[in-house]
């Protein structure tokens, strides 16, 4: 909630007052665009977008700040300046969609930082610039990246739209200090969870708030039971079986039993501040985020104290990858595409993994120099490697919300979880339609 | 203008008063009847914003029966009416009260008083919202830290189904009573002495004169008040957002709320979202009318 500079949150603010009649804002942020940048110059050389400026929003957290602190370097080499809105995870959808929707070269963004539930909605409305023939001619050799996050979150119907730069695979973070043992099945570990439970410390931190913060953390129970979202064909919901009635009882149950007050209505940030504060012994969680926040002796009591573990049953926890695309409304594109280069490039990225960012590239799971400073890493690669994304369908910021919602509910004995996860059921089978 | 009253003269300077008011007219249409209108087309369209297709036929009132009947609206529409009625009671009496506290003679201190219970009216909601946010937090919060002292257990305001409205509910109280309060202050300020006095002559108690003097001077202004925070109270959104996003579930998502998540937070569905709003739009001017026909009553009463 303070100055927590990592972030998916759900209730934070910084945002502005919206108006609750939702129409009105779209049609105020016509021409509110300002990207002012200057059109290339030809006789700077090596430098063609020197004195351009690129507009982007992007998410307030760690990683952000990590590429803002490098831009300088971009700034030398291209001349290229980049100025980041920051705003917290939950403004960003409603900030996009109304840009992107707008007519080509109208938009304030020139790059956009997408999240792996838009991209098939996204590229999909026509609002982004297919990659191909750019990658093509520039030679880019991306085969350096984990492969598996272009199909999470690069590649759509066969088109490549989007670079990954971040990926965010869910495991479990706990503290290595209590001796703890992460069980081999989800029902073993949420009665483990629920024992750990004292006078002094919670069994789990969780976040529970309505939408995403739910959504999110209950894949994992979900997949690492073995279940999923949608049978193989894309179109027939499986959520609502016996192994998803079992993968949320057993949500419920850890969420009632083990976890922290209020864990129905925190997000990441409440369930960070609980964690880093000492005073929960696990959390289902984002993995490889915390450098920055469970490092920091200004803001946690847990250095060195913690470690991550993948989810317990089949070891697959829900993994969501950043990537960054531009779109078709931006006003300049060639130089998105440098800054895009830029930032997804080897070196630059190294220099993001240094400094306590989660790495895209294989080769930085196994680079001495990065284990040596961030040795929870060394367990990362796995966790990605045996992890799941969102199914692509189109309209999955959609199957979020209700996920969120629907699983709210549940949490607040609104709905039986049968009818929670039937109510999920019936709306993808609507999504799979469209 | 000469000072000769001429009835040409004065039709002219009828006509100069409307054409001055033109920019007014013009700047009116673009920022409220633009909006409106292309409002009014898209709730009957089927006009989504993203998607493989984007075409937007007209489907007749399919919006408006898809929203009006869906189980969400009727959850929200519930949780409308409640905040919203508990709202507009607690604020009008605690308003009232504090008010007339506020014009007692004698009452030192009441430029200190009036700037404390102002201060939340200078305040955004955002801000108001976010501040509340930590006050309430369940482990970090300085209010479950204050119960604790005497021993109440943690509370998760926000997070407990039971809890969350009520708490919102509070929350909007301590914001916007501060409105009623000046309102109610003005009123009281400006009520004739007379009648008051006369009473304090025969003998009246200071709450018999409450009751049966000060209090149906100031109907009218009631009234007013109660329309006007009533109108605001059905719209709210902003605490919503910050506070608990319409959880947990959805029990506290007002109809506000439900209309910005149908155009812009998840199925984009402007169509429909602009038909909610304007559903709202009727129920607020339905509630306008209402009220606007009692003030007439009540002053033909009078």
């Amino acid at each position: 909630m303070n100055q927590l500079s990592h972030g998916r949150t759900a209730g934070r603010g910084g945002h502005r007052r919206l108006l609750g009649i939702g129409l009105i804002a779209v049609f105020l942020v016509t021409g509110c665009g300002s990207s002012g940048g200057a059109s290339p110059s030809a006789a700077a050389g090596d430098k063609p977008y020197a004195g351009t400026t690129l507009n982007m929003l992007m998410e307030d957290l760690t990683e952000t700040h990590y590429i803002a602190d490098l831009l300088p370097d971009l700034e030398a080499k291209t001349g290229i300046k980049v100025v980041f809105e920051q705003v917290p995870y939950s403004n960003m959808y409603e900030k996009l969609v109304p840009q992107l929707s707008g007519p080509e070269g109208s938009g304030t963004y020139d790059v956009v930082a997408v999240d792996y539930y838009w991209p098939g909605e996204f590229a999909r409305s026509g609002w982004m610039v297919a990659l191909d023939d750019m990658i093509a001619k520039d030679k880019l050799d991306l085969s350096g990246i984990v492969q598996a996050f272009f199909d999470v979150n690069g590649k759509v119907d066969g088109k490549t739209y989007y670079i990954p730069y971040f990926p965010y695979p869910m495991g479990i973070v706990y503290r290595k200090d209590l001796d703890i043992q992460i069980p081999a099945t989800m029902e073993e570990f949420v009665a483990y969870t629920k024992s750990l439970k004292t006078a002094d410390i919670y069994g789990a931190a969780m976040q529970g708030a309505p939408t995403d913060p739910i959504a999110m953390e209950w894949l994992n129970f979900l997949f690492a039971n073995g279940g999923d979202l949608y049978a193989e064909d894309l179109k027939t919901p499986t959520v609502n079986n016996e192994i998803g009635l079992r993968a949320l009882n057993e949500y419920l149950d850890m969420m009632d039993n083990a976890a922290q007050t209020g864990a129905a209505g925190a997000n990441l940030d409440d369930a960070s501040n609980t964690f880093a504060q000492g005073k929960a012994a696990t959390m289902v969680t984002y993995v490889t985020i915390f450098a920055g926040l469970f490092q920091d002796p200004e803001k946690s009591s847990v250095v060195d104290k913690w470690d991550v573990a993948p989810m317990p049953g089949t070891n697959q926890g829900n993994v969501g990858v950043w990537s960054f695309g531009i779109p078709k409304s931006a006003k300049n594109q060639g130089a998105a595409w440098e800054f895009i280069k830029w930032v997804t490039a080897e070196d630059v990225a190294r220099q993001r993994a240094l400094k306590g960012g989660s790495p895209a590239y294989t080769s930085f799971y196994s680079d001495p120099e990065i284990l040596a400073k961030f040795p929870y890493l060394t367990k990362a690669l796995a966790i990605l490697e045996n992890g799941k994304g969102l199914p692509m369908i189109t309209k999955q910021q959609d199957l979020v919300s209700t996920l969120g919602r629907e699983l709210s509910e549940a949490a607040s004995k609104r709905k039986t979880p049968q009818e929670a996860l039937d109510a999920i059921a019936v709306k993808l089978t609507e999504l799979a339609a469209q | 203008m000469t000072s000769t009253h001429m009835p040409g003269d004065r039709r002219r300077g009828l006509s100069m008063r409307w054409r001055m008011l033109v920019p007014l007219f013009i700047a009116l249409l673009l920022v409220d009847g633009f909006p409106l209108v292309y409002s009014a087309v898209g709730s009957l369209q089927r006009f989504l914003l993203s998607g493989t297709d984007l075409s937007r036929p007209f489907i007749g009132l399919d919006n408006y029966i898809a929203f009006a009947t869906s189980d969400a609206f009727l959850n929200a529409a519930q949780v409308t009416l409640v905040l919203s009625a508990a709202v507009v009671t607690l604020e009008t009496l605690i308003a009232f009260g504090l008010a007339y506290l506020l014009t007692l003679p004698n009452l030192r201190f009441r430029g200190i008083y009036l700037l404390i219970v102002m201060v939340p009216l200078l305040l955004s909601p955002v801000a108001v919202g976010l501040s509340w946010r930590l006050i309430l937090h369940p482990d970090l919060g300085v209010l479950n830290w204050l119960l604790g002292l005497v021993g109440i257990p943690k509370m998760a305001w926000l997070g407990d189904v039971n809890l969350a409205l009520p708490t919102i509910i509070a929350v909007d109280v301590w914001h916007e009573s501060s409105v009623l309060i000046l309102m109610f202050y003005a009123g009281l300020s400006s009520l004739p002495q007379e009648p008051l006095e006369a009473a304090k002559v025969d003998g009246a108690s200071g709450w018999q004169s409450l009751r049966h003097i000060t209090v149906p001077l100031m109907v009218p202004i009631i009234v007013v008040a109660v329309l006007i925070r009533l109108v605001s109270a059905v719209k709210t959104y902003d605490l919503i957002y910050i506070l608990t996003r319409g959880g947990p579930g959805t029990s506290t998502e007002t109809i506000s709320y439900l209309i910005w998540r149908t155009g812009l937070a998840g199925p984009l569905n402007i169509g429909q979202a602009a038909a909610g709003s304007i559903i709202l739009l009727f129920v607020i001017v339905g509630l306008t009318v209402l009220l606007l026909r009692a003030t007439d009553r009540l002053a033909t009463a009078a």
